[in-house]
């Protein structure tokens, strides 16, 4: 552990500054996003917007190195499946005359089908490994400054409508008694779930995006009463989880981001068996 | 003139009919609910009974006939009803507490409307009304079943609705707690207009100035008319649950 923080404050090695911060930076978008996900129940959603992703990355790695549009980068490639994953789903389930969790299941392999033809078709050695499981350590500077505008959209939208996201993830049926336009603001949270994946994946990759977005906050939920307490422990948790697991992956050479999520898993599990011992 | 009577029916329904997945729920439905009246909804289960408050709220929209609430259509003046909706529905283990729940009951839709001082102060003093306001900082998740229904209907006093609509609030919950919910539902129907569905017709007594009987078709009746008779021919062969429940 103790080489650890010297390696943090060594000159030569920015990449391991950059992997902290960025982890530090995105546990505030999975604590918040997360909570909403693990209370209104919709990890699967979730799942399905992640794993599309890399149809849209595969897209942007084929139009921006075959086709030549240099300005269609993998990362807008990423945004735009998971917006669409998002509104296909949104679509679905808002208007429920189809079996949900088939059109999610879809989505989920037909978006990956997508994303390794055209990785397969993109000639060079791109390694879709990298994608699916992610390299935090190859953060950039650029990058950082990308997860905190994210983290400020995210920040904002969870200020501003915060008890209306919280009344239809509720009681959707009270929440439209009220007035309150239910499709607008699922669909917002939809779209900030799907923001939240895509800043995600550069961290720990599409396979293990669920296990952030929902693990904080699933252990969480088993200590507080209300929403927001979960949204700030779920972030305590997600900063302490990628902490952790940067300085185990460092200290035993293991890669990165599955250190990550095996450490929060087998807290997660304890802090399960914990509430059965005491419950007891 | 015209004003004065549309403001009098508070619930009217015309040749109302509605059908879900082709199975028809409620077939050419008419009859219209008065100002400050306390009116039961009866009827056996799955005959209809809580779709037709989802038609009074405009959650559903029927397939033919009309829906005027206040004179209006439903969509128009919903934020002026109150639902306490079963408490059976909700996820158990949902992270809200009651007073997060009682406050959605004031919940203003414009889009940077955020909730005030005096929206906690309302939503108290509704869990006061209802005699839970030692509840208002526990978790939803860990109350009685009689405890969420009077939680429910704290949240649909939130906004000093002009109807309420309460949906079996005495389901599930013990004798004593039944008593005393009927109690305060008796105190509020001085105040707005009550819709209740129930399958308690012993209460069917003092206050209660009309019965509506669903099952599919509608049937009002004033509550003098409501004879065994007339709930017999509404249950058909339901008739052994009835008998138990008018033996009073």
């Amino acid at each position: 552990m103790i080489d650890f923080v010297q390696a943090l404050f060594n000159p030569d090695l920015p990449f391991l500054r950059y992997a902290l911060f960025a982890g530090l930076l995105s546990s505030l978008a999975f604590g918040l996003v997360g909570s909403f996900v693990v209370a209104k129940r919709i990890s699967y959603i979730a799942g399905a917007i992640s794993h599309s992703v890399l149809g849209g990355i595969g897209l942007g790695l084929y139009l921006s190195l075959v086709v030549g549009w240099s300005w269609f980068q993998p990362l807008l490639g990423a945004m735009l499946a998971a917006l669409l994953a998002a509104l296909i789903i949104g679509w679905v389930s808002l208007r429920g005359s189809e079996r949900e969790d088939t059109i999610i299941g879809a989505i989920w392999a037909v978006g990956m089908a997508v994303g390794l033809i055209f990785i397969a078709k993109t000639p060079g050695y791109i390694d879709p490994m990298s994608y699916l499981f992610g390299n935090i350590l190859l953060i950039s500077r650029a990058d950082l400054w990308l997860i905190v505008l994210l983290d400020a959209v995210i920040i904002a939208v969870v200020l501003l409508f915060f008890d209306k996201l919280l009344a239809i993830c509720f009681d959707e049926e009270y929440a439209r008694l009220r007035g309150i336009n239910v499709e607008f603001y699922y669909l917002m949270l939809l779209f900030l779930t799907a923001l939240t994946v895509v800043l995600m994946v550069r961290i720990v990759g599409i396979v293990m995006v669920i296990a952030l977005l929902t693990l904080p906050a699933g252990i969480a939920g088993i200590f507080v009463q209300r929403l927001r307490q979960m949204m700030i422990l779920a972030t305590l948790l997600c900063s302490f989880f990628v902490t952790v697991g940067l300085a185990l992956s460092y200290s035993l050479d293991w890669p990165t981001g599955p250190t990550i999520i095996i450490f929060a898993g087998i807290v997660y599990l304890a802090a399960l068996a914990g509430q059965k011992l005491i419950r007891k | 003139m015209m004003n004065q009577e549309v403001e009098k029916s508070i619930v009217r329904f015309e040749a109302v009919s509605f059908s879900y997945h082709g199975q028809t729920v409620l077939e050419n439905v008419t009859f219209t609910v008065d100002k400050q009246q306390m009116t039961y909804v009866v009827g056996p289960n799955g005959g209809g009974k809580t779709t037709l408050l989802k038609l009074i709220m405009g959650l559903l929209q029927p397939d033919s006939g009309t829906v005027r609430i206040f004179g209006k259509p439903p969509e128009k003046v919903r934020t002026r009803i109150g639902y306490a909706p079963q408490h059976l529905r909700f996820d158990p283990k949902f992270p809200v507490t009651v007073l997060d729940v009682v406050m959605m009951g004031r919940l203003q839709s414009g889009f940077f409307n955020r909730p005030s001082s005096s929206d906690k102060k309302a939503a108290l003093a509704a869990l006061d009304e209802l005699g839970v306001a030692d509840l208002a900082r526990k978790a939803f998740s860990d109350l009685s079943g009689g405890q969420r229904q009077r939680i429910l209907i704290a949240r649909s006093l939130g906004d000093n609705p002009d109807l309420l609509l309460l949906d079996e609030p005495t389901a599930n919950v013990d004798a004593h707690t039944g008593d005393k919910l009927l109690k305060t539902i008796r105190d509020l129907s001085e105040r707005m207009t009550i819709l209740m569905v129930s399958h308690d017709l012993g209460f069917v007594t003092d206050n209660v100035r009309s019965v509506i009987c669903v099952n599919r078709r509608v049937h009002l009746h004033p509550t003098e008319n409501v004879t065994s008779d007339s709930i017999r021919k509404l249950y058909d062969q339901e008739m052994r649950i009835i008998r138990h429940d008018i033996t009073h």
